[in-house]
């Protein structure tokens, strides 16, 4: 009966005569229940954990000091100023808002094209969506200068007899951040319950059992309830899909629908929504290599997850390298002189170190997933991904700075230079990104147990 | 479905009253979906299997089918593309008109992002909201979760539960049938106890409480809202209340004389404050006194008697437009001291108004030009200068106005064009 074949030690190998597997090993729904909430029962915590948690958690006070200490004295203490108004703050909103892009494709796309992979990395990296949008929600809320008028951004009816515009890309943004980060935490959510409910059944105290009961909302995985799970997650999945792409959208459309030359183009849109995934899904490696050989997941989230994941690296790195070739080449074509000057700056001009690190980790860097030993080797992925956040982010801080410190009126041309609060809040900001995944892996089951036991073969009794 | 014997008749039961039902075990779909297939032949309609994940196939054997989660979807893709677009033109075309650059107040196509947005926001919260509430949920308390076999479904076991209210069920028979294909640990579902089913009281109250309470900010702001006072505002972020300046009337300690307000530097002259000619700014001849003389000075005090300036119709017009704003409420349309305001006032018989003497009786006739513009300028009597809120030219024009008014009422037609004359009524 126990015949291994190699797609149980190794699932990259292609054979064309069996669909590799999901998981690798022997696993059954109560193995894969035990594996994955077991690491949520842990009465104490790792030591690594604790070390982890304890600098994330002082990274987010210092986070929030720093917030607290700009509210308390004005915008000035970051380093935008005449003409860059819009400095690291929308940089950092831009790079945590494409983070979390991934995390809906994984769940989302993914699950439309009914690829089965997925189950094992997608609760993940819709944690990660939903703590990346957070973070990012943060920067252009504080950036608004009085902060305590935030709700101006609302259609709240006022003494003033006032309304948002409803014609300023800025307040399309507010909307669709919002929408997107309520959605993905509908969506997080709704797929949590059948696993918060494990939890709670499997509860040996009972704080546990009443707040994992609490959080379960009394699931009991009754067919009508799995029925109406499969086709609310079906529908949510489909409502998310176009939802994401219009996110990223409407965030270029922040910068494309102004006048500024290096800004003003239609090719924004689909520019971004394939850095944000791109971006994203560099996150979602590095973050997994460590936390699946940490937690002892190697068997769930296999090498074959990594590697098609390294493959989406690839192909929407490609995507961006095009795009920038494409700026190139409209601002040339277009005649526009402004606009050829503004292209020519970002590669020559005085921020010329910041493209050149833009391009080579994000074109240059992924290139190396064109190896399979690279695709399938965890140390060499994390390497590549983290050089491949740092292009993004850079890629960010190129549009943002460049066009704005060479804008219509020489005599007001700058250069930007960062505060030391602008650098300190952006190391904070993933001071809480990480204090939030900590606090996941910790509490709640990283991987999606329910949908994990519906993709493996059935009726297999242990 | 129904391709078995009839209900077993004898087996119409009254309630357990010690059963709310029962649950078996099994431990793989195969033998879980064959089970429910034996039961539904039996006739048993009322089953559930709770498992731990969904199971393909089973909904066409419990016979469930339809959702009305995508009609939820539609209608709340509806309401949010709607409520949108609704915003977007309400808000910013008709409540607060929004003029951007010269273009359309509303217009579909701006509308269109966080129509979308919305519209996939309510959908989102259609489909959640069903989902939980068609599947039951939230009920945190279930009888099922007593038994302890039960906790594994959701962990890697596939438990059938059959309901006692089915018109089949029979304790006996049922139990048997379950054990007969193959369900493990075969228990019943025990009834809600009478005293578990209540509520306690100190919930109920502590639940009151806490609802009155809620509502107390609520008051206070609708308190706020609705009642004045008279102390300044509560002002949370004061940057831009309180700004560190110097107002009018107020000390400061810089200056030697301790007031904030400068006098003027001896020897210079403020722009537009040079006002060398009396006979237009003050209404008299020179060297007849400065600013402090008023009105009750006598006509021989020097008051001009010609217009300083030329008098022509745009004048006279200018003129009639100002009395009309200025002065008509008390003094009347036609100077008779007939205005509203006079008239209201007298109604009301307080004893406090003086009646403006009309402009058409003889000492006022009589008096020159220069008077009447001081009087405008300074007021008379109860009357305030209005000075501040009438320029020069303009009260000028007021007292040729006035000068018109008095010769209407002494005219002739003697005193008209005769080219005028015989369309005069048509003239304005």
């Amino acid at each position: 009966m126990a015949t291994v074949t190699i797609a149980d030690i190794d699932n990259t190998v292609i054979d064309p005569a069996t669909r590799p597997g999901v998981m690798t090993g022997r696993n059954s729904p109560g193995s894969v229940t035990e594996q994955v909430a077991s690491l949520a029962e842990r009465s104490r915590p790792s030591t690594a954990w604790k070390a982890a948690f304890a600098i994330s958690v002082s990274a987010t006070l210092m986070f929030f000091s720093l917030v607290g200490y700009l509210i308390a004295t004005g915008v000035g203490v970051w380093g935008n100023n005449a003409p860059v108004f819009w400095g690291w703050p929308i940089v950092n909103f831009v790079f945590w808002v494409g983070i979390g892009h991934a995390g809906t494709l994984i769940s989302a796309i993914l699950f439309l094209f009914r690829q089965n992979w997925r189950t094992s990395i997608n609760r993940f990296a819709e944690a990660m969506t939903i703590f990346a949008v957070t973070c990012a929600g943060i920067f252009p809320a504080i950036h608004i200068g009085r902060v305590w008028f935030v709700y101006w951004l609302a259609p709240v009816p006022n003494s003033l007899a006032m309304w948002p515009n409803f014609r300023s890309p800025l307040l399309w943004d507010v909307f669709a951040v919002t929408a997107y980060a309520t959605t993905s935490a509908l969506f997080w959510y709704l797929g949590m319950l059948p696993d918060l409910a494990t939890l709670r059944d499997r509860a040996t105290t009972k704080l546990r059992r009443m707040a994992y009961g609490i959080a379960a909302l009394g699931w009991n995985g009754s067919s009508q309830q799995w029925r109406l799970f499969e086709k609310a997650y079906l529908l949510l999945a489909a409502l998310a899909t176009p939802l994401v792409l219009s996110v990223h959208t409407i965030v270029s459309f922040d910068f494309a629908t102004s006048q500024m030359p290096g800004w003003h183009t239609t090719i924004f849109p689909p520019y971004f929504v394939a850095g944000a995934v791109f971006s994203g899904f560099a996150m979602v490696i590095t973050l997994m290599v460590p936390a699946r050989a940490f937690f002892g997941l190697k068997n769930l989230v296999t090498l074959r997850h990594l590697e098609n994941m390294c493959k989406v690296v690839l192909a929407t790195g490609m995507m961006v390298g095009y795009a920038y070739g494409i700026e190139f080449f409209i601002a040339w074509y277009g005649g526009n002189q402004y606009e050829q000057f503004a292209f020519i700056n970002r590669a020559l001009g005085p921020y010329w170190w910041a493209y050149w690190t833009m391009v080579s980790c994000n074109v240059l860097a992924p290139q190396l997933f064109w190896f399979k030993g690279v695709r399938t080797t965890p140390w060499a992925m994390v390497a590549i991904c983290v050089f491949v956040n740092v292009g993004m982010w850079f890629e960010r801080f190129v549009i943002t700075v460049t066009s704005l410190s060479r804008d219509f009126l020489p005599s007001s041309w700058g250069y930007f230079v960062p505060t030391p609060v602008d650098i300190l809040m952006f190391l904070g900001s993933f001071g809480l990104f990480f204090t939030l995944f900590l606090l996941f892996c910790r509490y709640l089951p990283m991987v999606a147990m329910a949908e994990v036991k519906s993709v493996m073969p059935h009726g297999e009794a242990h | 479905m129904s391709t078995v014997a009839p209900p077993r008749p004898e087996a119409v039961p009254e309630i357990e009253p010690e059963s709310n039902g029962l649950v078996a075990s099994f431990n793989s779909v195969d033998t879980v979906l064959e089970a429910v297939r034996v039961l539904r032949s039996g006739g048993i309609e009322r089953i559930d299997v709770h498992s731990p994940h969904p199971i393909h196939g089973l909904d066409d054997a419990l016979g469930l089918k339809g959702s009305p989660l995508p009609w939820g979807a539609i209608a709340g893709a509806a309401i949010g593309l709607g409520s949108g677009i609704w915003m977007a033109w309400w808000m910013n075309a008709v409540d607060y008109p929004f003029i951007i650059s010269g273009k359309p107040l509303f217009s579909i196509i701006p509308s269109l992002p966080i129509a979308f947005e919305l519209a996939i926001l309510f959908a989102a919260f259609a489909v959640f909201g069903g989902a939980i509430a068609f599947g039951g949920m939230p009920k945190l308390a279930n009888q099922k979760f007593r038994i302890p076999s039960f906790a594994r479904a959701t962990d890697d076991r596939y438990v059938l539960a059959v309901d006692s209210r089915d018109k089949c069920f029979d304790l006996v028979g049922t139990r048997a049938l379950l054990d007969e294909v193959g369900g493990e640990g075969v228990t019943d579902i025990p009834p809600v106890a009478t005293s578990e089913k209540r509520i306690p009281r100190t919930v109920w109250m502590a639940a009151a409480v806490l609802c009155v309470l809620a509502l107390v900010p609520a008051v206070l702001i609708a308190k706020a809202r609705n009642s004045t006072s008279t102390k300044p505002r509560l002002s949370f972020v004061s940057d831009m209340d309180h700004q560190p300046k110097f107002k009018p009337q107020t000390t400061n300690s810089f200056f030697p004389d301790g007031r904030s307000m400068r006098p003027q530097v001896e020897g210079t002259v403020a722009r537009d404050d040079l006002r060398e000619d009396d006979q237009y700014y003050l209404g008299r001849n020179s060297g007849h006194g400065g600013l402090a003389a008023n009105a009750a000075e006598k006509d021989s005090d020097g008051w001009v008697t010609a217009f300083p300036l030329t008098v022509d119709e745009s004048l006279i017009r200018r003129g009639r437009e100002r009395y009309q704003i200025f002065c008509a409420t008390c003094h009347g349309q036609g100077g008779d001291g007939d205005g509203l305001v006079t008239l209201r006032a007298l109604e009301l018989e307080q004893g406090t108004w003086v009646k403006p003497t009309s402009l058409h009786a003889e000492p006022i006739r009589g008096q020159p030009v220069g008077r009447l513009f001081n009087s405008i300028s300074n007021g008379v009597r109860k009357m305030p200068g209005y000075a501040s809120q009438i320029p020069v030219r303009d009260r000028w024009g007021i007292v040729a106005y006035v000068r018109a008014l008095q010769r209407t009422r002494a005219a002739t037609s003697a005193d008209v064009p005769s080219e005028i004359l015989p369309n005069m009524r048509e003239l304005n």
